[in-house]
């Protein structure tokens, strides 16, 4: 019980701390701590899952995620490779839209087929469900 | 289409008719199946994020047009240095003790055996590390001191320090830090590796969203194991932008650049505003460039930046504009570089455009004060060089006693008519001078205090024109030659030949090394073949290596009476910079015994000032 009750106390402090390290990752243009602090927010977000969080709060707390490490990314290769003077508002801003574009169409249609579909199938499907999104998921990243 | 992905297409197709129609694939998996490929999704997140930790060397490195190309390093190691300033192989303490000899002979009146000797016994320093690392005798001092000195170095590096800037000071000069090794990380660590040729190539892949589908992957497996659906689905958004990732498709750029110059002939130290405009002139939207404007890299830059990242609908332009420091010289400007990756930023290609543009700044020839004084030596024709003898000119000579045909204006009438003798008077005869400036641009010439600033190679070609500016002010025939190169100037006089010369000088000499090091003299026989009987050289020169002083002396011995005016780029603080100025000091003070006249210009004081001492005048400003 102790441990179920602590839960939502380390999400919080994944949370947080993810967001720290990936602010100061930012700042100081360092690939791994973006990284490092996306991994941080990301792990806050499944906890909050695990502890009941509704899907819609789920999902759009994965894609925010995702979206901070894209932006954080983005920013720290153009510091290095355009330097802090110039001016580079415009290819972030369409960079950003593009990546939420993504988010929400990918995040949307995640939330809906939970909504959509109910409880109650078998456990064949699910399983093989699952085979299926790891196995797609590792082919599209031998990009 | 891979393994991967057929499995996964294969696994989907079941799992998506079990759930619709159950009675069409009549398996039953029990809830450790399930944990079974949660477990795999784990592991497979660890693959997924340790393949993200390679990408870093990934990016696409950009040039530094900002700044001036670094100018030449220092000497790395004392041991670079003990071989630049002795010319053979000994190194390391040897080395150091035949520079310390070498030293001595010239600045300590001794000779070489004396100095041998002094070497020896340690008496030529109060220091007793530099003493005791040359001489042997170990130093009398407490341990204690010894360790606050050494600062936590070997004996033997606290001595070679103490050695080298104990030899400064025998040279008169005054070592500004006692750092360790030549601080070259100065120099190198904003000269990041060059970019790669940025041919037409194929686009390549950025890495950007490598790892991405961890976040997918971690949320099947936390989700699966905990058997929570809403963190599982939660994993579709990292499919999403996996697929996003790889479904984007290749950039293919079609743009066009143009550049603009505010003028293209702008005078020295005028910031010359630049800009540049990008068209996209294909159809398609290209939402990701990366702008890096070939700034030549003689040139830095005062204001704005030369880089621009923005994206352009079809038609669209875009500007950049900063603006540059006008330098001597011709600078040409390079493609501008674009850097082109898709929406995703997931692919990238690199695209030089063609965008002509030059910029020519020929700075005026300004007379210095003081003229540089020449050696005395005679010509044919009249101006100002002393010449020892009686004749035609200004300045009263003696009298010599009336022979018939002297005009009638030299006659001395005060005496005609205080004795009635006739006499007439002479004056002392002035020649011209013809003066060919040589300006060394040899590769090793071209350095600096400071990396990313002007070398030693840009003041010399600022003295020669000043010392040109007052030779022809005075009515000297000037020329113009260099070490190195084949520059060649034929010397006169007048106002269009001054003109050839201003020319010449911001246009013919080189604004930075180009090519390696050469020991190619060819230079040398075309120069000794040009150069024009009883001509005089005032060589500008760094002195940094250790030829320059023989080919000033060949020059000298054969018939070319030199002077230097030398721009001292080096730097008192690290020990191979050191024993590098110490070098300097010593082929100034080898040239000053054979008689040729030394300018040392330091790097901080005005060129007036060296002349001046040079003449032996007081300069005020």
């Amino acid at each position: 019980m102790a441990a179920i009750s602590a839960l939502p106390t380390a999400g919080r402090f994944a949370g947080l701390a993810g967001l720290v390290v990936l602010a100061v990752g930012c700042w100081r243009g360092r690939h791994w701590a973006v990284s490092a602090g996306a991994a941080g927010l990301l792990a806050g977000v499944f906890v909050a899952g695990l502890d009941g969080a509704p899907v819609v709060a789920v999902v759009v707390g994965v894609g925010a995620t995702v979206l901070a490490w894209d932006a954080g990314g983005t920013a720290i290769d153009l510091g290095a490779q355009l330097g802090r003077e110039a001016p580079t508002a415009r290819l972030e801003a369409v960079h950003a839209a593009g990546s939420l574009v993504v988010a929400a169409a990918a995040g949307g249609l995640g939330a809906a087929v939970y909504l959509v579909a109910g409880g109650g199938r078998p456990m064949a499907g699910l399983a093989l469900l699952l085979v299926a999104g790891v196995a797609l998921v590792v082919a599209l990243d031998r990009a | 289409m891979n393994r991967w992905s057929a499995v996964g297409l294969a696994a989907f197709a079941l799992g998506a008719t079990a759930i619709a129609v159950p009675a069409l694939v009549p398996i039953s998996v029990a809830r450790w199946s399930v944990d079974l490929v949660a477990i795999g999704a784990v592991a497979m997140t660890y693959r997924a994020v340790r393949g993200r930790r390679g990408r870093r060397h990934g990016l696409t490195t950009t040039p530094d047009p900002e700044v001036l190309a670094p100018a030449e390093p220092p000497a790395g190691s004392v041991s670079e240095a003990l071989t630049a300033f002795l010319g053979n192989r000994r190194v390391g303490r040897s080395g150091l003790h035949e520079a310390t000899v070498t030293v001595l002979t010239r600045y300590a009146g001794l000779d070489e055996a004396a100095a041998r000797e002094a070497v020896e016994r340690g008496t030529w320093t109060d220091d007793p590390f530099a003493a005791a690392y040359l001489g042997g005798a170990v130093p009398d001092v407490s341990v204690v001191r010894r360790l606050v000195e050494a600062r936590g170095r070997s004996g033997y590096v606290l001595g070679r320090r103490r050695t080298v800037e104990a030899l400064a000071r025998v040279v008169g000069l005054e070592p500004t830090s006692s750092g360790g090794l030549a601080p070259l990380g100065r120099w190198f660590d904003r000269s990041r590796p060059p970019p790669a040729e940025p041919a037409e190539e194929a686009p390549r892949p950025t890495g950007h969203w490598l790892g991405v589908s961890a976040v997918a992957l971690a949320a099947i497996g936390v989700g699966g194991l905990a058997g929570v659906a809403p963190v599982v689905l939660a994993g579709v958004v990292g499919v999403g932008f996996a697929a996003y990732a790889r479904a984007s498709s290749p950039p293919e750029a079609t743009l066009a650049a143009e550049r603009r110059l505010e003028t293209d002939r702008p005078a020295l130290g005028d910031e010359v505003e630049v800009t540049v405009t990008l068209r996209n002139e294909g159809e398609r939207f290209l939402p990701d460039l990366r702008v890096v404007d070939g700034v030549p890299g003689t040139l830095a830059v005062a204001a704005g930046s030369p880089r621009l990242g923005t994206a352009l609908r079809p038609g669209e332009t875009a500007t950049l504009t900063y603006a540059v420091t006008a330098r001597r010289g011709v600078h040409a400007f390079g493609p501008v570089e674009v850097l082109v990756r898709d929406l995703a930023g997931s692919s990238e290609a690199s695209v030089s455009l063609p965008a002509e543009a030059t910029l020519t700044c020929v700075p005026p020839l300004e007379p210095t004060v003081t003229p540089v004084p020449l050696r005395p030596v005679a010509s044919r024709e009249a101006g100002p060089v002393s010449t020892g003898h009686g004749g035609d000119g200004v300045e009263f000579f003696a009298t010599r006693p009336y022979q018939p045909g002297d005009p009638t204006n030299r006659i001395d009438w005060n005496r005609r008519a205080r004795t009635g003798e006739l006499a007439t008077l002479e004056f002392r005869e002035e020649r011209t001078a013809t003066v060919v400036v040589v300006v060394d641009v040899r590769p090793g010439c071209f350095r600096a205090p400071r990396p990313h600033v002007p070398h030693a190679v840009d003041r010399a070609v600022d003295a020669a024109g000043r010392l040109a500016a007052t030779r022809l002010a005075a009515g000297d025939r000037v020329g113009l030659a260099t070490f190195g190169a084949s520059t060649w100037v034929a010397p006169g006089t007048g106002r269009v030949h001054r003109a050839h010369l201003e020319r010449a000088l911001a246009t013919e000499l080189p604004l930075a090394r180009d090519g390696p090091p050469s020991r190619s003299t060819r230079w040398r026989r075309e120069l000794a073949h040009r150069l024009p009987t009883g001509a005089q050289l005032v060589v500008c020169t760094p002195l940094t290596d250790r030829w320059a002083p023989g080919y000033v002396r060949t020059f000298d011995a054969t018939g070319h009476p030199a002077t230097v005016v030398s721009p001292d780029p080096t730097t008192a603080d690290a020990e191979a910079a050191l024993l590098e100025a110490t070098a300097r000091r010593v082929r100034i003070t080898d040239l000053r015994r054979v008689g040729i006249p030394v300018a040392d210009w330091a790097w901080d004081e005005p060129l007036d000032l060296a002349v001046s001492r040079l003449a032996g005048r007081r300069w005020v400003p």
